[in-house]
This record gives C-alpha cells, structure tokens and sequence, in this order.
C-alpha cells in the first residue's frame, strides 16, 4: 500500500514537471527575439506574408493561448489552417513540423531507435567496465593494476567529449579503416551491421563515462572496506568474494546508481556530438538542427522527451535506492 | 604519466595520417563523361524540399533535377550568364509596356507518370504558392500577380488567380499589377513549375512531387537519404539546358561536413563517384592544397555572393555620408580574404561594386581607390574632416554565428581600430540575425557583415532588395536602413524597362550613385569551392551562380 | 562513510582536521600530487597575469597575417612557434597563440570556479537540507531538481544569449547559467548522503541533546558530508571548465574576441591534419587543468578521510 501511494505520488510529480518544464519551454521561446513566421514567409518577405503564416502557425494570439492549444492537441489533435490544405494533427499532437511537413511524435518516435542504440549500448559498456574496473582497483590496492587503471580513469575523465570522438574517428576509422566512418544501420534491418556501425561510439563514449563508474567506485569500495561490518563478515570466515559481492557491493553501488541514473537521462536525450561525429539520424541531432533553424515545434517535443526521460529514470533510481538501502526508503 | 600518454596518442595520430597522406597520386582521369553509372552527392543539411511552392534553389541545383519551368539559365565558365526557354519555346513575350507576359509550352511535355503538361498546370503550380501552407519558397511572383497578397491560394474556397489566364492548353498569360522588365528571369524561379491541377494538397507534397525534369523522386528519407531515377518521359532532345548524365542519383544527408571533406580527400571505394555539395571551408582548403590529388579534384568559382559591410544610416554616428566614406578606407579587404579562406586567390576577389560579376550590363568601377590593405590614414583624415577627430566608439556590429563570419568579424574589428573605430561584435544565430536585425522596425546594431546572392541573375537582385527603401524592417533585407527617395524612384524605372541593354545601363548608374552615398562597404565577390572524386567528371562552376551546374556533371567511364 | 562514535564534545574526531592544513597534507603526500598541484598554481597565475604574460613575450591579441603563408597556415614549422611567438600562431588571422591560450584560461577559470562554487554551495545547502528535513520540502526539492535536470540548457543559453544586451558581461551569465543548471547534481549526491546519515544514531542523538537543525548541519553533518562533497567539487570543477568550452565550442558562451579555449578548440579540430600544434596547445592545456584539479582533488579527499586508504 505504502508503494502503491509512493508511485503514484511520483507519477503525479513527474506529470507536474513535465508541465511546467513545457511551461518555461514556451516562456523563453516568446522572450526569445525571432521570429518563426519568418521562415514560412519566403523570400521576399512582406508584412502580409508575415502575417499569413503567423495566423497558420497558430503565432498570433498571446503565448498563454498558444500554450493552452498546445496542451488541447495533446488530448484532442490540432488542426492547421482551413480549408482542403489544412494540416490535421492527430491526437495525441505534440506540435507539427512545418519545415519538415510531420508531426513533432513520430519524428522523435523514427529517431528514438538510433540514439537508444548510442546510449543503452555504450552504457552496459561503461556500467560493467567502469565498476568491475574499480572493484579490481579497490581489491589490488597500491598495484600496478591499480594504478594504471586510475591513470587511465584520469584521462578519460579529462577528455571533452569532441575531442574524443574526433581522435577516435580519426584513428581508427579514417587511419586505420578497421570501422565504418560513418552511419547507422537499424538493427531489424542487419543485427551484425547495426553492432559493426555502433562499435566506435559505443566505445568512445565508455572511454568517458567509465572512468566516472571507475573512480567512483573504488573510492566507495575503499572506504566500505574499512567499515565494521565487513571486518566482522571477514572475522565470520566468509570467503572475500562473499564479502565483497554480498556485502561491500550494496553500498557501493549506491552512489553509483544516483550518478547512472542522471548520467544516462542526459545521454539518452542529448547525445549530440557522438550523432554529429558519427553522422546518425539520432535525437540529439534533431534538437541542434531544430535550434539552428530554429523550428519551435521540433523544439518543444525534444524538451519534453528529455524532460521525460529524465524523470522516469530518477524515478527507477528511487526505486533502486529503496532496494539497496532500506534506511534511505522513501515515504 | 597522463600527459605523455596523451601526447603519445596524438603523435601516433599524426605519424599516421603523414604517413595516409605520403600515398596520393594524382588521379588518372582516363575516359570521359557518359550517360550512365550512379553519382552520389554528400550533403550536411538533413533535409531537401522538393515542393517547388517551398522551395529556394537555384536553377542549377537540386530541384531542377526534377522541376523544369518557363525558363532556364545558360550558365558556363567565363561567360555572362543568360536566359534561355525551358517548357517554353521562347523566353516571353512581353506587351502592353511589360504589363503583360505570355508564354507557350513547347509541344509532347509529359510527367515522369506519362500525363500531359498543359498550362494550367503552371497555372496551378502559382496559385498554390499562395497558401499559407506551401509558402516558403522564392516569392518574386507573388506581388506581382497579387499585390498585397489578397490571393490565398485555391485550397480554401477553390478561387482562382485571375491575374493568370491560359486561354488553350499551350498558352499562359501573365497580367502582372505593374510593368517589370525581369518577369522572364523570374519564370525560372521554383515556383513557375507544373503541378498536376488539383493535386498537391496534402502538406508532404513534397515528399512525392510529380517531376517534369530529366528525374524523379523515388524515395527520400528525411534525416538519411533521397534516391532520383530517371525520368522516362524527359528526352534530351527538347530540352537543352541538361545533360542528365547519371543514370541514378543517390543523396546522403545529415553528413559530418568534416567527415564529407575526409572522404572525399581519401578517394576510395564508393566514394570516387561522390560529390560534396557543401563549401570546403577554409581549414579543409588548407588540407587540400597539401594534397596533389585533392587539389586536382577541387573547382573553385570565379566569383560568387558580395561580402559586404553594412552601415546603418538611421544611427547617429553614421548619418554623415562622410563617416561612411571613411569605412571605405579604414577596411582591411586583404585581411577580410585571408579570414575567409586562407589566401586572396581561394577567397576571391576584392570588390569595389555593388552588382556582382556574370550579371548582364555590370560595370566594373572603383569609387574609393585603395590598396587591399585599406588606407587608415585617409580613413582618419575623413573623419576628422566630418567632426571626429577622435574616431568613433562605441559601435555594435552584428553579424552571424556561423559560416566563419565571427573570425572574419574579428578581422574587420581589428582593422577599424587602426583608423580609432572602435567597434564590439555580437554574433547572433541565424534566427535571432533575422529578427533583430531584418524583422524589427527599431534596430540597436550600428553594421553588420553579411553577404548577398542574388536569386536570379538580373542586377535588379542585387540592388532592389538591399537598397529600396520598402525593405526595410518586415523581414527585408536593407540592413542600411537607407531610405532615398530619387534611387527609389530610380529602381521603380529600371524594373519597369523592358529592354535588357536599356536596363543594364540602368542598374549600372544606380550602382554607382548608391555607392556614393556609402551605405554599404563592398568587401570581396566570395569564391566557391567544391570538392568530388575522381570518378565524377565535368564538374564546372560558371560566372553566376558560384554553385556547381548539378545539370552537366557526370560519371567518368 | 564515516562512523566515529560521538565524543562528549558532539563533535567528530574528523572535523578538528581543518581544510587548509588537509590541503597541505595532500599536496605534500606525494611527488605526483605536487606536479599536479604546482600545475594548478601556475594556471591560475597564467590566468590572472595573462597580460603580463603576454606583454613579456612581446605580443598581443592583435591579428598579423604577414605570419601566414600563401593558403593561410601559419608559415614555419610547428604551426609557426619561434621565439617571438611562444606558442604559434593561429591560422587564417595570423593571431598570436599564446596570447589566445593565456587569455582562454582566464575565461575558463572564471566561469570554471565560479560555476562550481555557486553549484555546490546550493546544491549542497539544498541538497542537506531536503535529505535531513525530508518531508514536504524533500519532495519540492526532488521535484524542482529533476524539472532543471530535464531542460537542455543549451536552449536556455541560446535565449539569454540573445536577450541580454552586448555590454552584459558574458562571463557573469555564464556562471549564474552553470551554477543554476548544475546544483541538482550536486544535490542528489549530497541529499542521498544525507538521507543514511539522518537516520543514524549520532545524528539522533544530537537531537535528543537539544541541538536545531542548524547545529545538526554544522555539526554533525557537514563534517561527515566533507568527503563526498570534496569529491563531486573536485569533479565538478573540471566538468564547468568542460562545459564552458562546450558552450563556447557551440558558439554561446562567451563572444569573440574574448579568447576562450572551447572556441579555440573547436576552430583547431578542422586543422588538425594541417596544424597540429593549434589543437594541441589549448587541447592540452585543457587536459592538464583538468587532470590537476582531479588529482588535487582525489589527494585532499584522501587526506580528510584516511580509511579511505590514500589514491595510487
């Protein structure tokens, strides 16, 4: 009863923040100075042809209006324009790509595949790395292995992204040729092409993500191995892998869990500069190519989405903590 | 320990790429270009709109692989570019002083579905360009046929444009509100192609547009690709503005634009028969002319869009029209060239006009003769002599936040500053740029950089929509702000002169008298470059349009 | 975590160890963490001095395109390093490299420790205080945390970018941008932290004595919260210098020609194959920044708690 009340506060809550993140999403489009009407306008432009696409876009009336039609397309679809060219939006209407002539739902919904692909897979990489990488760390304190490890953790920690992605592109698929320079190849379509295609990304975004999970987790690790419980699991004779799986790891992972869970929200929404290096048709690019041209719509859907997936994942990272540790259970 | 195994891993790179680089030949170009084979055109936007209501390209481009209208251009290397029929048999015939225009379609036109073109087509094609939901694209026609836009097109209501008639199947007349001498330049804007009447109405048109040209669309996948094949009723014979070489054509989009250089550097596999179709810029020039093979795979544009300086003249400071000479002087074109592309000969030519080169009836003058470098001296003396002994302070420039524009600002700040102009830059993104600087009626900028292409090849391209004072604000492009009633009255003229001589000497003597009064500083005709493999053959840029011809370029075999 | 039993005094044995006299500890616990240390000293000297710096090498941020030869790369080897230009020049304008570098690392100093600590003295003022309080304001916290973490603020910057007049100092944006955006992940840390630590028996007994919210703060948990937050500081340095060089990599942060690393790099990633050395002099220095606060940070941490065993 207890975590029925807490899920559905929290699906409450998470309804509540995507509204308002909606909400402000609007607010700083109106603030902002462009004008959208302008690219339907042509070229040249005139007051009156301002003025059409305007009243089709539906910019004409004061933005809390335009923020009301905004939220009756998502349960009764929108309709642009009149007549036999008017563009019918079905429900549920998360806006219309004029420049692209399709509704903002299935243009994420074709591109949801793609950066999924980027991110779930280069995350089971860097997760499994990155903490089995610690642990051993941990284990062989003060070793060569140990201090390579972190070495290497320090350079990947320090590295921007672009740079590498673009060290990584140049390498391995231009000098070197051993992976695709570019594209993405969906995985209905051919499994081994879609993990051929992938397999530099996903390895450049683990070299950078790992050595957080890495670092991380050897430091929890050392100080859960100078805790007392362990000590007495030890003094009990259980055997030190017993010691570490069962005991030390739970809190361990902990914090792990927090920073996985905010990590991959981030990455799964943006994952901007690997989509450009690696020319994939993914969300991430969308939202930069919708800023460029800056195609509100396309906006406002991509925030949406990145504000959903953000906060179903703190959600199932609540849930974890709840199982990890019973003294941090909620409610 | 980090560092050196950083250092190592670029030193690795480097060694590596030296060593890819030490292998290129200079590609041997045996054989010629022949109809057949499959090219391949890279390009980094990630969509093509291929509704010609909707769209802005050029003759030479994309959409004319598909979309034939009225009239063509006849583009080549070395020579004025000039207007020749397409689906007419002759490039107009204009009466009643220009007021009206009439047209026949050549005989047999067929769509790639193997129905008939008849005028009403064409016909249709405009009056669709006037719904809200298909504008977007060149709009020259439209306040010409419908002043005030009081036309909205024939989906709500089913009116039609009365301006248009088509008395039999062959014949189009055009009832324009006003007399304009370049109606039949502006008969080969995307516009002018023929839609199946009646159809069309759906809002993704374009993603299955009917094609009257040598191709047509197969299949396009927005983000990924887009696949022409031949058109089955298109013959060479009675259309002599193409070649359509290749048999199929295969775009892919959302490409890396370094990634798209690295390729074509490369020149290996599939990618021998591809094409770039966006600008090298200036770092890859810099790759390629270290390159043999690349550098013999490059052409260049001899001319192209006027880079210039704007001054707005509703700002204090620049009211004087002797401040604004002094901007002539102070500008350093030679620094401005080498920003741009790395040396004057890839960043074309400095410019001392405002019609740009391949236009018909352009003169070449030089109404502030200066070496490249600029002459702060004489810029300080000029100021000195308007009341600004001190320079000036204070001036914002606002320019755009990509294309190099905000390396090549920092060029023009700095050689301001020589002559005591002070000026701060403020990069905008491509949207904001409109707004605050093309859409408001208050503007906060005192210059701005930018440049212009004309849309079609007519001088009227290049003054009208940069110096008429109606274009100002509402999404126009006078970012001078300059407002002269007797050049206003002067350009009414020149558009309303039918005969083209006549008209050239027009626009000629406009040129000169805008540019006295200084309100722009024209800084370099921005050369083009492109790159291809070595399969693709005959790949020409003309005077006008500094763009590839995509209709003469084939597959070498 | 840390579990000393309470003495009389309520307060841990730990927190008598004062940050300053830590830091020292850690500087000197090793020949690596000295390097590294000495590394972030003479950044932030670079940084502040950039003028001096640049006026002792002759120089300044003006362009000089007489370097460049005839496609525009700088003329000499090694991206035209020589004893009048330390460091090169910068291709196309022919601007001297150092000069850009020395004032690149002031901008990303700046908004750097500036973004971080405004993250982290919210984050974890909020962070504490909904983990302790729970409740209510708990939820409020949550929910506003992940309302910020959802919104790219790219768009945000984009907006304000736009908006803000040209004389606003850019810097300044920056910071407040970085500093909003980055405190819910300051705060979760610190929150779930503090969750555990709320329920354990020194905490409560604290209470039971009389102690306020306040003093329990103080007290009892900031000195046990020193750790983890000395650790997400120490990586958050680093990752607001990274994301200030992203913004400016994207074209947002801060205007030209205010030098800054981000714009520079993203300029010399295109040249990488024709001038190495215009990448690898801000790319590096960026690494190097970034890995001497890193470790600096791991060593001081590894001073305040010694259980946690000393890094490799």
């Amino acid at each position: 009863m207890r975590t029925a009340r807490f899920v559905a506060s929290r699906f409450a809550g998470m309804l509540l923040v995507l509204l308002v993140v909606a909400f402000v999403t609007f607010v700083v489009f109106y603030v902002l100075p462009a004008d959208p009407a302008r690219m339907a306008c042509g070229r040249p432009c005139s007051p009156e042809g301002l003025q059409l696409a305007r009243e089709f876009m539906g910019y004409d009336v004061p933005w809390y209006r335009q923020f009301l039609d905004f939220l009756g397309g998502i349960f009764g679809g929108r309709t642009f324009g009149t007549g036999t060219a008017a563009i019918h939006c079905t429900a549920p209407c998360f806006g219309w790509d004029f420049q692209n002539n399709v509704d903002v739902l299935s243009e994420i919904g074709g591109r949801i595949e793609v950066s999924f692909s980027v991110a779930l897979g280069a995350a089971a990489i860097w997760i499994v790395l990155g903490v089995g990488l610690g642990v051993l760390s941990a284990l062989r304190r003060g070793t060569a292995v140990d201090r390579i490890t972190m070495a290497a953790a320090m350079a990947g920690v320090s590295m921007p992204a672009y740079l590498a992605g673009m060290i990584g592109i140049t390498i391995f698929a231009f000098a070197l040729d051993v992976v695709p320079k570019s594209g993405y190849v969906p995985l209905t379509e051919n499994p081994a092409q879609w993990a051929w295609h992938l397999v530099l990304p996903w390895f450049v975004l683990a070299f950078l993500h790992a050595a957080i999970y890495a670092r991380l987790t050897r430091g929890q690790m050392l100080e859960t191995l100078g805790e007392d419980y362990i000590r007495t699991a030890r003094a009990k004779g259980l055997t030190e892998r017993k010691v570490v799986g069962r005991h030390a790891l739970r809190n361990v992972l902990l914090p792990v869990v927090t920073v996985f869970g905010v990590d991959l929200g981030g990455l799964l929404a943006g994952t901007v500069i690997t989509e450009r290096i690696f020319g994939m048709a993914g969300v991430g690019r969308l939202l930069v190519d919708a800023i460029a041209s800056l195609n509100l719509p396309v906006l406002l859907g991509v925030t949406l989405f990145s504000a959903l997936l953000v906060t179903v994942l703190n959600f199932l990272v609540d849930l974890c903590y709840g199982a990890l540790d019973p003294r941090a259970r909620l409610v | 320990m980090k560092q050196l195994r950083f250092a190592a891993g670029v030193l690795a790179a480097v060694t590596l790429l030296t060593a890819c680089g030490a292998n290129d030949t200079p590609s041997g170009q045996g054989g010629t270009v022949k109809p057949g084979g499959n090219l391949v055109l890279l390009n980094d936007a990630p969509s093509i709109t291929w509704d010609p209501a909707k769209s802005s390209n050029l003759v030479v481009t994309t959409l004319g692989l598909i979309h034939r209208r009225l009239t063509s251009w006849d583009v080549a290397p070395g020579k004025d570019t000039t207007i020749v029929p397409d689906l007419a048999t002759d490039t107009g015939r204009p009466s009643d002083g220009g007021k009206t225009w009439t047209f026949t379609l050549k005989d047999g036109l067929k769509y790639a579905d193997g129905t008939p073109i008849k005028a009403e087509d064409v016909k249709w094609g405009l009056e669709r360009s006037f719904a809200p939901a298909f504008s977007g694209g060149l709009a020259y026609h439209k306040d010409l046929l419908s002043p005030g836009l009081a036309y909205k097109g024939p989906f709500d209501g089913g009116k039609e444009l009365d301006t248009i008639q088509t008395p039999d199947a062959k014949t189009i007349v055009f009832h324009l509100a006003r007399a304009y001498g370049d109606f039949n330049w502006v008969a080969s804007t995307p516009a002018f192609s023929p839609v199946p009447k009646g159809k069309g109405a759906e809002a993704n048109y374009g993603d299955h547009p009917v094609a009257s040209g040598p191709y047509q669309l197969a299949s396009y996948e927005r983000g990924k690709s887009a696949k022409l094949t031949r058109n089955p009723n298109w013959s060479r014979d009675e259309d002599k503005t193409r070649l359509a070489n290749p048999d199929t054509i295969d775009f892919e989009l959302g490409q890396d634009t370094g990634v798209i250089s690295k390729r074509l550097v490369d020149d290996t596999g599939k990618d021998r028969a591809a094409f770039g179709m966006t600008f090298a810029s200036p770092a890859q020039l810099a790759q390629i002319q270290g390159n043999a093979s690349a550098k013999s795979r490059l052409v260049t544009s001899e001319s192209g869009a006027l880079a210039y300086l704007s001054l707005n003249t509703q700002r204090s400071n620049l009211k004087n029209p002797k401040v604004r000479q002094a901007f002539q002087y102070a500008v350093d074109k030679a620094a401005f060239q080498v920003a741009s592309a790395g040396s004057a000969q890839l960043a074309g030519d400095v410019a001392t006009t405002l019609i740009t080169p391949g236009l018909q009836g352009r003169e070449q003058y030089d109404l502030y003769p200066a070496p490249p470098s600029g002459d702060p001296a004489k810029a300080k003396q000029l100021l000195a002599e308007a009341g600004f002994p001190n320079g000036l302070d204070g001036l914002v420039m606002a320019t755009h936040n990509e294309r190099g524009f905000p390396e090549k600002a920092a060029a023009i700040q700095a050689s301001l500053a020589r002559a005591n102009i002070k000026v701060t830059i403020k990069p905008l993104d491509e949207d904001t740029y409109t707004s605050e600087v093309d859409t408001k009626g208050l503007s906060d900028y005192d210059l701005t950089l930018t440049s212009w292409q004309p849309d079609i090849p007519s001088a009227n391209a290049n003054i009208q929509p940069l110096f008429q004072s109606t274009e100002i604000g509402n999404g126009g492009y006078n970012e001078s702000r300059y407002s002269n009633p007797e050049v206003d009255k002067l350009i009414a003229e020149a558009q309303a002169t039918v005969d083209p001589a006549e008209a050239g000497k027009k626009w000629a003597a406009l040129d000169k008298k805008i540019l006295a009064d200084s309100p722009v500083v024209p800084l370099i005709y921005t050369r083009n470059s492109f790159l291809h493999g070595s399969q693709v053959g005959d790949v020409q840029i003309g005077r006008f349009p500094a763009y590839v011809d995509y209709r003469k370029f084939g597959i070498i075999q | 975590m840390i579990n000393p039993p309470p003495t009389p005094a309520g307060v841990p044995a730990l927190a008598a160890r004062s940050l300053p006299a830590a830091v020292w500890r850690a500087v000197r616990s090793g020949w690596w963490t000295s390097v590294c240390a000495l590394l972030v000293v003479v950044i932030v000297l670079l940084a502040a001095g950039a003028d001096l710096f640049v006026l002792a090498e002759g120089q300044d941020l003006v362009p000089d395109i007489s370097t460049l030869g005839p496609t525009g790369l700088p003329a000499g080897t090694l991206g035209g390093v020589s004893g009048a230009h330390w460091f090169g020049v910068e291709p196309l304008t022919g601007v001297d490299l150092f000069a850009l570098v020395a004032h690149g690392a002031r901008t990303s100093l700046l908004v750097g420790l500036g973004a971080t600590v405004l993250a982290t003295a919210l984050g974890v003022l909020i962070g504490v205080g909904a983990g302790y309080l729970g409740g209510w304001w708990d939820r409020l916290v949550t929910w506003t945390a992940d309302v910020i973490l959802g919104f790219p603020y790219l768009i945000f910057m984009i907006a304000l970018g736009a908006v803000l007049p040209v004389d606003f100092p850019r810097q300044v944006t920056l910071i407040v941008v970085l500093g909003l955006f980055g405190w819910p992940r300051v705060a979760r840390i610190v929150r779930a932290q503090a969750l555990t630590l709320a329920k354990r028996d020194f905490v409560a007994a604290a209470r039971v004595i009389g102690g306020g919210p306040w003093h329990v703060f103080t007290k009892e948990l900031l000195p046990n919260l020193w750790a983890p937050i000395i650790v997400v500081g120490s990586l958050s340095i680093p990752s607001m210098i990274g994301s200030e060089a992203a913004l400016s990599f994207l074209g947002v942060g801060v205007l030209p020609p205010t030098p800054s690393w981000g714009r520079t790099i993203s300029t010399a990633i295109d040249f990488f194959e024709t001038d190495p050395m215009y990448l690898v002099f801000p790319g590096l220095l960026l690494f190097l920044i970034t890995l001497a606060f890193n470790v600096v940070g791991d060593a001081v941490r590894d001073a305040l708690d010694p259980r946690s065993g000393g890094a490799a």
